[in-house]
């Protein structure tokens, strides 16, 4: 079954290609050491979202830096890639990785977002891939630089993709209630 | 003598002492694409002033360091192939859907394309020779050019960051140079944004943490700390 759907972002509906696709498409979480961990209530909506997420066919991926801090459930992950420096491109395997799933398109959230999210995000555009941020997903070292992190990427037309809240993401998903049975088993 | 350029949140560089032969200016995307009337960002409606404000300090910095002796300056320049083969198909759908589609025609010739007017380095800072130019389909360099190479084949490890715009190629390519260990300081008044916000942002961003992206001087205190290097070799 092919369903062609887009989620509601900004500046323009996600993915570029109209073609939201779960098994082509990856949530990565960037986590930098304790420096802007999520609250209660946040990590509980980043972990809906995630499991929703995985449940239609979308490979979930930790990006840690060397503290090796996570912030999702043991085994809700499908890959990690350990970050030895803030870009998850930056001397890692991560677009090998990618790759092999047949990746083009990637969710990603931060915390904080300024540090290896949006340095992750910033790389993965200038590769090709197709970026949403999700606002509501990370926390910010401080709300100006969280704030210029968002609004920076929705700038030129969406100059690194565009920014989008769990809750449009989790309407696209909605759609896709038999992606799970039908998508090709992941590389775990 | 040590050579230190007063900034934040660490007197610059971390490491003691600026060396001439190690340390490069890096001047990104002074196109007029960028900056220009008639380029792509003039053709997006933003406001050129933000972009051009940095012109004159970065021409003053530009000036010295071509007289500090075993110093580099290094340009980069975006644009992408007339065919457009290394333009990412989300690139290229963005750009037509507000309204200045890289490739298509402007007053400076084919938007982004390379050997356009539009695309080429403004005059007021255009290179020199023994100068490399850096021509990136992107907007960072490091995983897409052969900048790195050349940074290393001439010894390059601190870099002085000026270009346009802040918080988009400037910032991406000052996070890339980051992560490779390159020790990095940004000029604050030799850039600028489309967004003056953002310019505010990103130019914070890189004092958070104790300098997570390196540190942020002005024009002046560099000028201040590189005219005694220019002196000696004029003397």
């Amino acid at each position: 079954m092919t369903v062609s759907q887009t989620a509601d972002s900004r500046p323009y509906r996600w993915p570029w290609h109209g073609a939201f696709t779960p098994a082509r498409t990856a949530l990565a979480v960037a986590v930098d050491g304790q420096s802007a961990p999520p609250d209660a209530t946040l990590r509980a909506r980043l972990i809906e979202l995630v499991r929703a997420a995985r449940g239609a066919g979308v490979v979930i991926g930790e990006l840690p830096d060397h503290s090796g801090a996570s912030v999702l459930p043991h085994g809700l992950a499908d890959f990690a890639v350990t970050r030895p420096h803030l870009g998850g491109f930056s001397g890692t395997d991560l677009d090998g990785v990618l790759r092999r799933r047949g990746i083009t398109d990637i969710m990603l959230a931060g915390f904080p977002f300024e540090l290896g999210a949006d340095c992750t995000m910033r790389q993965a555009n200038d590769l090709g891939y197709e970026c949403l941020a999700l606002t509501d997903c990370s926390t910010g070292l401080a709300a100006d630089t969280f704030g210029g992190s968002i609004a920076s990427i929705q700038m030129s037309g969406g100059i690194f993709g565009v920014v989008a809240e769990s809750a449009a993401v989790l309407e696209l998903l909605a759609a896709y209630p038999l992606a799970a049975a039908a998508a090709p088993p992941h590389d775990r | 003598m040590t050579v230190q350029i007063h900034a934040e949140p660490y007197p610059w560089p971390f490491d003691g002492t600026l060396v001439p032969e190690r340390t490069a200016l890096l001047c990104i995307d002074w196109q007029t694409d960028f900056c220009g009337p008639g380029g792509y960002v003039d053709a997006m409606g933003y406001n050129l002033n933000l972009t051009r404000a940095g012109i004159e300090p970065t021409r003053r910095v530009l000036e010295l360091v071509r007289r500090v002796p075993g110093m580099h300056v290094v340009h980069t320049r975006e644009g992408h192939k007339p065919d457009l083969s290394d333009c990412p198909p989300n690139k290229l759908w963005r750009s037509k859907q507000i309204g200045a589609g890289i490739g298509d025609a402007g007053p400076c010739g084919r938007i982004l394309v390379r050997g356009e007017v539009g695309w080429d380095i403004i005059p007021e800072l255009y290179p020199v020779n023994g100068e490399p130019i850096i021509d990136k389909p992107s907007k960072g360099a490091f995983s897409t050019t052969d900048i790195d190479l050349v940074l290393r084949n001439r010894g390059i490890t601190h870099l002085i960051f000026t270009g346009i715009t802040t918080d988009v190629c400037v910032h991406t390519i000052m996070r890339e140079a980051n992560d490779l260990g390159y020790e990095c300081l940004l000029l604050k008044d030799c850039t600028g944004a489309t967004d003056y916000g953002n310019y505010e942002a990103a130019v914070k961003m890189v004092t958070m943490q104790g300098g997570v992206f390196g540190a942020i001087a002005d024009s002046a205190a560099v000028i201040k700390a590189l005219a005694p290097l220019a002196l000696v070799r004029s003397a």
